[in-house]
């Protein structure tokens, strides 16, 4: 919705970016422009374009990790509540039980496990893609509310180093699908 | 939920309707009081409010505690709320919260029956037995149990009415003055007294001085509750008019024909317990067996060893078959009436000298005669039975009463305690009669029918509020001394009489000393008198037993002539919880099942499964009863153990006072009576009228299913525990040191009789929750008594299938399954074995009710505690939590007994001794039936009952260690081949 | 473009289905409000039954708890029952849906949205009951640990406990599920209502909402990664939440000594007839959402078809269940036991196991036929009875166990009482007022899904514009 206001012609620069038709296109403009290093490469799809991770070189997230982690802190975390609770803290005599009927204790553990692995996976997920964030520099990408139905843009921004704007439109016009548009986009 | 604008309305309709205006108009006249105006204020609007709860019932509560105001404020002089109000200075004696026991007596047909008061801040709360008293020994009934309840009912009549509006003493005095003077210038002609029956020495005594003062004075006493005529068969047979006395100690052998030495009744205390001890001793030698033979089923044929049942025709004649029996031709036929003759002519003749024969109040004096002959020739009188003066002083009938006023001959009626235009048999029209009467003066606990058609009525003081005697069945005289001052101002019946005959009214205690006073030393009477006060008797004053001599048999006073074909036979007993009626606005005896039929808040008509089954009725079928010309409509109920073509009417119900707690439940049996045979009524017959009622009952399913829920233990069986107590278990075994509550419940000695079920709800606020509740299946005693039908005993089949009690408390599981549901903790286990409920903590979930394999727990469904009137939250335990709405309760073993000896014992160091605590249903228990006490403490009786071989555990194979355990019943050496499942 | 459609997705998605018209045919529903008057009128109904269901809670805190028919024996009712139907329902659909996408049966893209949300309002549902069936239900709280003046925690043996935990935790899963599911069709409705906003000028406020709650989603490719990540690991738990959740509302009945309750097979019992009762409701919501919005392009027949197959699959583990109780009940041989299953077939709520017999496991069997497999009408009919049948199942395992267990004596009867029967409809007016107004806002069916659907067949959308 940004692409709405327009820019001061100094504004900070952003990125530049190719607007294609389809998935092909995009995953072939993102693999030709990693090797020749122009810069940070992002690509936008309506769906996840199958082989762009591997493309973009995105290796496994932690995530996995992240969510066992959490489940199995959930569940030690309640087993030891239960047991603290009714063997250490307060104890009584229920139906002549043992003070530490642990078996009792698995099912609620593991039902808070599974809420404690969900809820941080959720987080997580939201976190490492900075979300939410609302006013994004792609979203001042022309035509960008259409990478949600059926438009793929590829971005080259400013990695460790800043970006040679010709050199990257240059690349872009040498692909084997020529973009559909190109634009330099403002932050 | 009907809601409570229709009971609003149905009342009005009721109201307008005009049934008893009499008694309406004084509601008028209350309504003109600023009191009763203020309290219909404040309390209609919460009315509604009552929707939810027990719709019609708590309704009336609320009209009730309404009078309660309204009446308080009518009867100015002794503002009976005002004893309620905390005392600002400590009276002395009475220590706050401290409980304080008074001897006193209970009063049940007219005789006493001895017991202890406990009172806390000044209130009466809690009846207990009477150890020093020769007669009950530490027993209660129902009604004593009951009666604090009438104590405090908020609908007992509250002021003086004349003309049914609100009056005074002083009026009523200066009111019957003059005519009284009158009269004893005339020398008494025309003025005639009806009481109750009377047993009480200085009420005698002051009738008798009234006939001096009076000469033409006559004397009625009227009792519907007796039908019999013990009496009149003794005359016969000796002379004089006796009452039998049985040393079952000194018996091997009872046969009861209709016997009803365990039922309900002024001699159930003292004779059950006689009983159970004499059951008890005979256990090791050869066992005290009962025969029974009956009509319709009692507490006496349920426990009988060997029992059978015929129509009354047949059953009068059954002493005459013994007779014959014994002589030697033994009867002939295989059906079931001629083995039983055999049978227990062989035991009687087995034991000449050590048996009785007995027969019940009920039966017509040719029976009781026979039985008495039959006891002669075996050699038992003088042995095994006595016979004595009875309790009851003899007075002229209803009967001669009602004549002299249809011929005019009664110009002023005093009725005391007695409630004859309700009560009257149907061949009586003593309403009819009181048209001819001048000058009538009621005086009774309620403002009942009678009260409506007299002139004058005052309300009577309670027993417990008032000084007096009676003796008990043995002859014993009690005193009953007040425990709290009248709460509506009434007066005691000797206080009437006072009033009516003396110049200067004496109060009651003036009275009672000045009767025991005469021909004593003055000097030596103070301790005497503390003395007797302290034990609740005057001492030695049991009648002794007379030395009897037979005479010979007149012209064969002979039985009733066999009931003719087709017709059936109406039995009228008087109902097991209300009695004659004197009890219905009692909550917990009209909620308490009857022993039985396990119905409540009405009466049913028992009928046989044969003609059940013949009629194509089920129970709870609506039918018609036509005898001459009156007929009456009731629900059936099928009762195993009726003879056939024989229906059973109880008594005390269909009442239509506006506004009284029992009005509109149950049907009215009275008109169907004849005075000449109140008790049995034959030519009947019975028309089903195709519409059905929802009866309230608390136990749908009677038998026991195949199942071992009650065991039997014969001579020579081995234990009656059928698993071994320490069952394999994952669980950590229970510490062995400590205290271990535990209870063991006698099979064999309980007779069914509810006084525990009573107690308990009086010890631990048990709220009443109305039939519709019940009905639901809400009840909530802590304390049930199982009723199982069987053929466990004698292989008998549905007709007379043998029949059990089994008291059914919490059972303190070790390893209880409720407290595992429970998500909260608020059912729990404490260090001595207790299974607690904690009330406050307790959200609801119901999972521990769930989870009982014994349902004991019961639910506040609704909101049954806060509705009650103000004075019968007046009786409420303070040492017991009154449970609010959606909250779990159950038996506690009444931890607060336990908690109260718990401190005393950590205070003074020592452990608890074995008997101290005492569960207000052991207390209450009769027959001793209940033990309760610490498991681990060797010496301690509960112990040893445990160990005994007839022990065994409810559901033991779950394996849930339960701490109430039950030991089987008796039974003698099988005669005939195992018995089949009932 | 019939011919791009491959063999995986062949029968999947209609043929004139492209990319964008995917997009436009479901968010049109949420954007354009296609069926105005009927929804109204059906939210009106549903609404009904909310205030119903307000009434009857209000009522029951009134009066308490016993305005319902219950007594003692029979302390749960309608109310327990209900709630494990309800539960049931939720975690059936859960389950099915996460199961499917862990299996990567890609023709679960149609139902995946409708699945979930049905999980997720059935749980709401269901979640009402644990508190009002309480006699005070105002200190429900107190099943929870939470730091107190008397230091006391719940009595964590208790399986109410567990399924206080329970609930919680699957609410919480089933939203994040939801969520995760459902944000990148916020983004394709926020860019909608942008367009729709420029080409009419209405909806602002719309596209401004489903901007925010999009949470700013741009679909980049390092989003997506991680998104599909969370999404099956989501899903993973899900699953697992489901059995332990079914294993302690089976616990709570099976760990007791309660003739027909103890009983290790329940559980299991319990797991299969939830996802059974699941299943069927979600098949049958399906077909009629189908013929509503007339998704007959997304929810294809061939759909149908797979939905016949679980239901009928599922329905044969659910009879083997039953087979398998009564079998070693017989072989038991305990008094209790067989006495209880003597009167769950002849006694007085005889009535709930014929209709387990006669609405649970026997219409599945219809789905031996290819032409029912293929018939919408069938399929509604079927999933309905089989998802009632099933609460008579709860009804027959709590009721007639507790009418009477043990004691002869303790048994009483049981009616169902009006405010009980009037309190379950308010649930189900609650259930369906949610599940209109997710119908209402939120794409009926996943977007994304359908598209990645149509993308497994290369170059197939590309074409669209």
């Amino acid at each position: 919705m940004a692409s709405e206001r327009g820019h001061a012609a100094n504004a900070p620069f952003h990125a530049i970016a190719a607007q294609f038709g389809d998935a092909e296109a995009l995953l072939d403009g993102v693999r030709a422009l990693r090797i020749r290093k122009l810069g940070r490469l992002d690509a936008y799809s309506p769906v996840p374009v199958p082989g762009m991770s591997e493309a973009l070189g995105l290796g496994r997230s932690a995530m996995t990790s992240i969510a066992l982690a959490a489940a199995i802190f959930g569940f030690a975390g309640a087993m030891a509540l239960c047991i603290y609770a009714t063997a250490y803290d307060y104890v009584f005599d229920i139906g002549g039980r043992p003070r530490v009927s642990w078996p009792a204790f698995v099912v609620p553990s593991f039902s808070f496990a599974m809420l404690c692995g969900a809820l941080v996976v959720y987080l997580v997920m939201l976190f490492l893609n900075r979300l939410p964030r609302l006013n994004h520099p792609a979203f001042n990408i022309p035509e960008f509310e259409r990478v949600t139905r059926d438009r793929y843009f590829l971005t080259v921004e400013a990695g460790d180093q800043p970006i040679e704007p010709d050199k990257v439109e240059a690349a872009l016009a040498a692909l084997a699908v020529r973009p559909l548009a190109v634009s330099r986009v403002q932050r | 939920m009907t809601p409570a604008s229709h009971d609003l309305v149905a009342l009005r309709a009721h109201v307008d309707g005009g049934s008893g205006p009499a008694l309406w108009r004084s509601l008028d006249a209350l309504a003109e009081t600023p009191a009763f105006r203020s309290f219909l204020d404040a309390e209609f609007p919460a009315a509604a409010r009552l929707a939810a709860g027990p719709d019609r019932r708590q309704f009336l509560r609320l009209m009730a505690a309404s009078f309660a105001m309204a009446g308080l404020a009518a009867c100015s002089d002794t503002g009976g709320r005002s004893q309620e109000v905390a005392y600002v200075r400590d009276p002395e004696r009475i220590v706050p919260g401290a409980p304080l026991v008074y001897a006193s007596a209970t009063l049940l047909d007219g005789i006493a029956n001895g017991v202890t008061v406990l009172t806390r801040n000044g209130r009466p709360l809690k009846i207990e037995g009477n150890d020093r008293h020769p007669w009950s020994r530490g027993g209660t009934d129902i009604f004593g149990q009951a009666s604090i309840l009438d104590l405090y009912d908020p609908l007992r009549s509250q002021a003086v009415l004349y003309l049914s509006r609100p009056s005074s003493w002083e009026a009523f005095r200066g009111a019957v003055t003059g005519p009284f003077a009158a009269i004893k210038a005339d020398g008494g002609n025309g003025l005639r007294l009806l009481t109750g029956p009377l047993s009480s020495p200085s009420l005698l005594a002051q009738v008798a001085a009234l006939k001096t003062d009076f000469p033409a004075l006559h004397w009625h006493s009227f009792d519907p509750a007796s039908g019999g005529g013990a009496l009149d068969g003794a005359k016969a047979a000796f002379g004089t008019a006796l009452q039998a006395r049985w040393r079952f100690d000194k018996a091997r052998v009872v046969v009861a024909i209709d016997g009803d030495f365990l039922d309900p009744g002024p001699h159930q205390v003292g004779t059950s317990r006689d009983w159970a001890d004499a059951r008890k001793a005979s256990a090791s030698g050869d066992l005290l067996t009962l025969h029974a033979a009956t009509s319709t089923p009692t507490l006496t044929s349920a426990k009988a060893d060997d029992h059978v049942t015929l129509r009354p025709a047949e059953l009068a004649g059954l002493p005459g078959r013994l007779q014959a029996a014994i002589g030697g031709d033994s009867p002939k036929g295989d059906d079931p009436v001629s083995l039983w003759l055999a049978r227990a002519a062989a035991a009687l003749a087995g034991a000449r000298g050590a048996g009785i024969v007995l027969a019940g109040t009920d039966q017509p004096a040719a029976v009781h005669e026979a039985v008495h002959r039959l006891n002669d020739a075996l050699g038992n009188l003088g042995q095994t039975v006595f016979f004595a003066q009875p309790a009851v002083a003899e007075a002229e009938s209803l009967g001669a009463l009602v004549e002299a006023m249809q011929a005019g001959a009664v110009s002023t009626l005093v009725v005391l305690g007695a409630n004859p235009v309700y009560a009257a048999p149907g061949d009586i029209d003593f309403k009819g009669a009181l048209a001819k009467v001048s000058l009538k003066i009621h005086a009774g606990l309620h403002a009942d029918e009678t009260a409506a058609y007299a002139n004058w009525h005052l309300p009577l003081a309670h027993p417990l509020e008032s000084w007096g005697d009676a003796r008990a069945w043995d002859g014993t005289v009690s005193l009953m001394q007040p425990t709290i001052a009248p709460l509506y101002g009434g007066r005691s019946a000797a206080e009437i009489l006072s009033i009516l005959s003396e110049a200067e009214p004496r109060d009651g205690l003036a009275l009672l000393r000045a009767h025991w006073l005469e021909g004593r030393d003055p000097a030596r009477f103070e301790p005497f008198w503390k003395q007797a006060l302290i034990d609740g008797i005057v001492p030695d004053t049991a009648f002794p037993a007379e030395t009897v001599a037979m005479r010979p048999a007149g012209p064969s006073a002979s039985a009733p002539p066999p009931a003719a074909a087709g017709t059936l036979d109406l039995l009228f007993r008087p109902d097991p919880t209300v009695r004659d009626g004197a009890f219905a606005s009692n909550a917990w005896l009209q909620e308490l099942p009857k022993p039985l039929t396990k119905t409540v808040w009405e009466n049913v008509i028992a009928i046989s499964p044969a003609l059940a089954q013949g009629e194509d009725l089920s129970s709870g079928d609506m039918v018609a009863i036509g005898v001459g010309d009156v007929t009456l409509e009731g629900p059936v109920w099928i009762t195993p153990g009726q003879a056939p073509d024989t229906l059973t009417l109880t008594l005390g119900y269909g009442r239509v006072l506006p506004d009284m707690l029992f009005s509109g439940y149950g049907y009215d049996a009275y008109p169907l009576r004849l005075a000449a045979s109140p008790s049995l009524r034959p030519g009947a017959s019975l028309r089903k009228l195709g519409r059905r009622v929802r009866i309230a009952t608390t136990q749908d399913h009677g038998t026991l299913e195949g199942h071992d829920f009650i065991r039997l233990q014969r001579p020579g069986d081995g234990s009656a525990e059928t698993v071994p107590r320490e069952l394999p278990s994952f669980y950590p075994a229970k510490g062995g040191d400590g205290r271990a509550w535990g209870m063991v419940i006698d099979e064999d000695a309980c007779i069914g009789c509810n006084a525990c079920v009573v107690a308990c709800q009086a010890e631990n606020n048990i709220p009443v929750v109305g039939k519709t509740e019940v009905a639901l299946g809400r009840e909530m005693h802590w304390l049930r008594i199982d009723r199982y039908y069987s053929g466990l005993k004698t292989g008998a089949g549905l007709d007379d299938p043998d029949t059990h009690f089994q008291p059914v408390p919490c059972m303190h599981c070790e390893e209880a399954p409720c407290e595992v549901g429970c998500p909260v903790e608020a059912t729990l286990h404490d260090q001595e074995g207790l299974n607690l409920m904690v009330y406050n903590r307790c959200v609801g979930t119901r999972a521990c009710s769930s989870y009982c394999p014994y349902k004991v727990r019961h639910f506040n469904y609704l909101d049954y505690t806060s509705a009650a009137a103000p004075s019968v939250q007046q009786q409420r335990n303070p040492e017991v939590t009154v449970r609010p709405k959606g909250v779990m309760e159950k038996c506690t073993y009444c931890v607060q007994r336990i908690v109260e000896a718990r401190i005393d014992s950590d205070k003074s160091g020592q452990p608890i001794p074995d008997g101290t605590v005492k569960t207000a249903c052991q207390g209450a228990c009769p027959t001793r039936a209940i033990t309760f006490g610490d498991l681990n403490d060797q010496a301690s009786a509960v112990r040893a009952a445990h160990g005994d071989a007839r022990n065994y555990a409810l559901l033991g194979e779950l394996g849930l260690k339960p701490r109430t355990t039950y030991l089987a019943e008796r039974a003698p050496a099988r005669a005939e081949p195992p018995g089949k499942e009932g | 473009m019939a011919s791009d459609i491959a063999a995986p997705a062949r029968g999947l998605i209609a043929p004139d289905q492209d990319f964008g018209s995917v997009g436009r045919t479901v968010s049109e529903i949420a954007l354009a409000h296609p069926l105005r008057y009927r929804w109204w009128l059906a939210f009106a109904v549903s609404l009904c039954g909310v205030s119903l269901l307000v009434a009857a809670i209000a009522y029951l805190l009134y009066a308490g708890v016993g305005v319902w028919g219950n007594n003692v024996p029979v302390t749960w009712a309608l109310d327990i029952v209900s709630y494990d139907w309800w539960i049931g329902i939720a975690s059936g659909g859960l389950l099915i849906s996460a199961l499917l996408m862990l299996t990567g049966a890609e023709w679960r893209g149609a139902l995946s949205r409708l699945t979930e949300t049905g999980a997720l309002i059935a749980a709401a549902a269901a979640a009402c009951y644990p508190i009002i069936h309480l006699g005070r239900p105002w200190f429900f709280y107190w099943t929870l640990p939470y730091f107190n003046t008397l230091g006391l925690w719940p009595q964590w043996r208790s399986p109410l406990v567990w399924d206080a935990v329970d609930i919680i935790s699957y609410l919480v899963v089933a939203l994040t599920f939801w969520t995760i599911g459902l944000l990148p069709d916020l983004a394709s409705l926020r860019d909608q209502a942008i367009e729709r906003w420029r080409a009419t000028g209405r909806g602002r406020l719309q596209a401004q909402l489903y901007g925010i709650v999009a949470l700013g989603w741009r679909g980049s490719a390092y989003h997506w990664h991680r998104w599909m990540q969370a999404y099956r690991i989501v899903a993973a738990f899900g699953v697992l939440l489901v059995i332990s959740l079914q294993t302690g509302a089976a616990v709570m009945f099976a760990g007791t000594v309660e003739p027909g309750w103890h009983d290790t097979l329940l559980p299991t019992a319990f797991l299969l007839a939830a996802i059974f009762a699941g299943s069927a409701f979600m098949a049958a919501a399906a077909v009629v959402l189908r013929s509503i919005f007339g998704l007959e392009a997304l929810i294809t027949e061939r759909h149908l078809a797979l939905l016949s197959w679980l239901m009928l699959i599922l329905g044969l583990f659910n009879l083997y269940c039953y087979a398998a109780e009564i079998f070693t009940t017989s072989l038991g041989n305990d008094s209790f036991d067989l006495a209880v299953m003597g009167r769950r077939i002849g006694g007085a709520h005889a009535w709930a196991f014929w209709t387990i017999a006669v609405c649970a496991l026997l219409p599945v069997h219809v789905f031996w036929l290819k032409a029912a497999r293929r018939a919408p009408r069938v399929i509604v009919i079927v999933g309905l009875l089989v998802s009632g049948g099933l609460f008579a199942d709860h009804f027959m395992v709590i009721v007639v166990t507790l009418q009477q267990d043990f004691l002869p004596s303790s048994y009483h009867p049981y009616e169902v009482g009006l405010w009980g029967v009037l309190t379950f409809l308010g649930s189900i007016g609650l259930f369906f007022m949610l599940a209109l107004l997710g119908l209402r806002y939120l794409p009926v069916v996943s977007i994304i899904e359908i598209r990645r659907l149509s993308l497994s067949i290369p170059g197939s959308a590309a074409h669209g514009v």
